[in-house]
């Protein structure tokens, strides 16, 4: 499977631009919406006719953070047939890991940089990543 | 509000110390990563338009990074031992080295490699680090081997008064006996990196795990060069045990 609409949720533009570059080796028509923190990408995804199918969350953020994100887009879209997310974080500490993947939303945990393997494994162990 | 004791202050220092080291190992990391991404990216994208003197910067560029890398990752483990300490378990210390060896080092372990480990009791301590702590002193001994000689490590237990006092001999390189003090330091080599690369952090690694078990380390040379790093650790009290316990929870 290819992916052909992501968002990556980062407040770093310099993880942006190298994240985009990894995605687009993954698929080079992949559409990449950009947000740089938790609110943002909530906006984001209220405004949008459809969602993406792969959110990649950040942890550390300002304004709102990757744990709070969680939280509130559980709430909102818990029960709906949406996106899945994937953590793509600096931190490989085991209670940032334990608490994201407790959200049925969240399907993997990758510290950065993101890489296409990465990629290609994420496809091939979610099939119900809808399109 | 009453003044703080000389002990109080030291324990505020040693913590800001550690945030401090986490700070610099953990935010540093971010830049550094960029730098290492962008590199990769113009290697990728850009291959068929740089010359060979520009291939060799850019690889040059990428490994000083990657080596930066890992010793910040060194730092942030340093900084660990006493911020995120496990949990104290009774656990045998001549278990805990068998593990680190078969375990921790498998991959690692010469073809002519003998080790003894001599009958070792019960101790209450952090089995993690510790395992951690004798898979660095052990995997010294492979890495700094004598080359023309199969590779033999002993450990061996002693009782002196109220420690426990271990010992890990091996028929390596050696050291030179003016750097035995060196070596503890984080990043400190008593070898060239082109000979042997490495970060020099097992020892500085094993010193502060040692520490935070109230114990000592040192390096003793002998007459034959044979290196000896010497561990004491003091027996535990099982009054110690019930406060540390206690403290934990």
């Amino acid at each position: 499977m290819t992916l052909l609409t992501v968002m990556v949720v980062d407040d770093s533009e310099a993880d942006h631009f190298i994240c985009n570059h990894t995605l687009k080796k993954h698929n080079s028509d992949i559409n990449i919406i950009a947000a740089y923190d938790g609110q943002e990408a909530l906006d984001i995804l209220a405004a949008a006719d459809a969602h993406p199918q792969v959110i990649f969350l950040d942890i550390n953020m300002p304004r709102m953070n990757g744990h709070e994100f969680l939280e509130k887009y559980s709430e909102i879209y818990g029960e709906e047939k949406c996106s899945v997310v994937v953590m793509l974080t600096s931190s490989d500490q085991e209670n940032d890991k334990e608490q994201s993947m407790a959200y049925k939303a969240v399907v993997d945990y990758f510290t950065k940089p993101l890489s296409v393997k990465a990629i290609d494994t994420l496809c091939d162990q979610n099939k119900h990543i809808y399109n | 509000m009453s003044e703080m004791s000389d002990k109080q202050k030291l324990q505020k220092l040693e913590k800001e110390f550690e945030e401090f080291l986490y700070i610099i190992s953990h935010d540093f990391a971010a830049p550094l990563r960029h730098i290492n991404g962008f590199v990769s990216i113009i290697q990728q994208d850009k291959q068929d338009q740089l010359d060979a003197q520009t291939t060799s910067y850019l690889d040059n560029i990428l490994k000083s990074s990657e080596h930066l890398n890992a010793m910040l990752q060194g730092l942030l483990k340093l900084s660990r031992i006493n911020t995120r300490p496990g949990e104290r378990t009774t656990t045998t210390l001549s278990g805990i080295i068998e593990a680190a060896w078969h375990h921790d080092l498998r991959h690692f372990i010469p073809e002519d490699a003998q080790l003894n480990v001599a009958e070792m009791p019960a101790y209450f301590c952090d089995e993690s680090q510790l395992q951690q702590t004798f898979g660095a002193l052990l995997l010294n001994c492979i890495e700094y081997r004598n080359p023309t000689d199969d590779l033999k490590i002993n450990v061996t237990h002693n009782l002196d008064d109220d420690m426990h006092v271990i010992c890990i001999e091996d028929n390596g390189i050696g050291i030179h006996p003016k750097m035995t003090e060196r070596v503890l330091k984080p990043f400190a080599r008593a070898v060239s990196a082109a000979d042997f690369p490495g970060l020099g952090m097992g020892l500085a690694f094993a010193k502060k795990v040692i520490e935070h078990h109230n114990g000592t380390i040192e390096i003793n040379v002998s007459e034959n060069a044979s290196t000896c790093v010497i561990i004491r650790l003091p027996k535990v009290s099982d009054d110690e045990k019930l406060v540390s316990t206690a403290l934990s929870t």
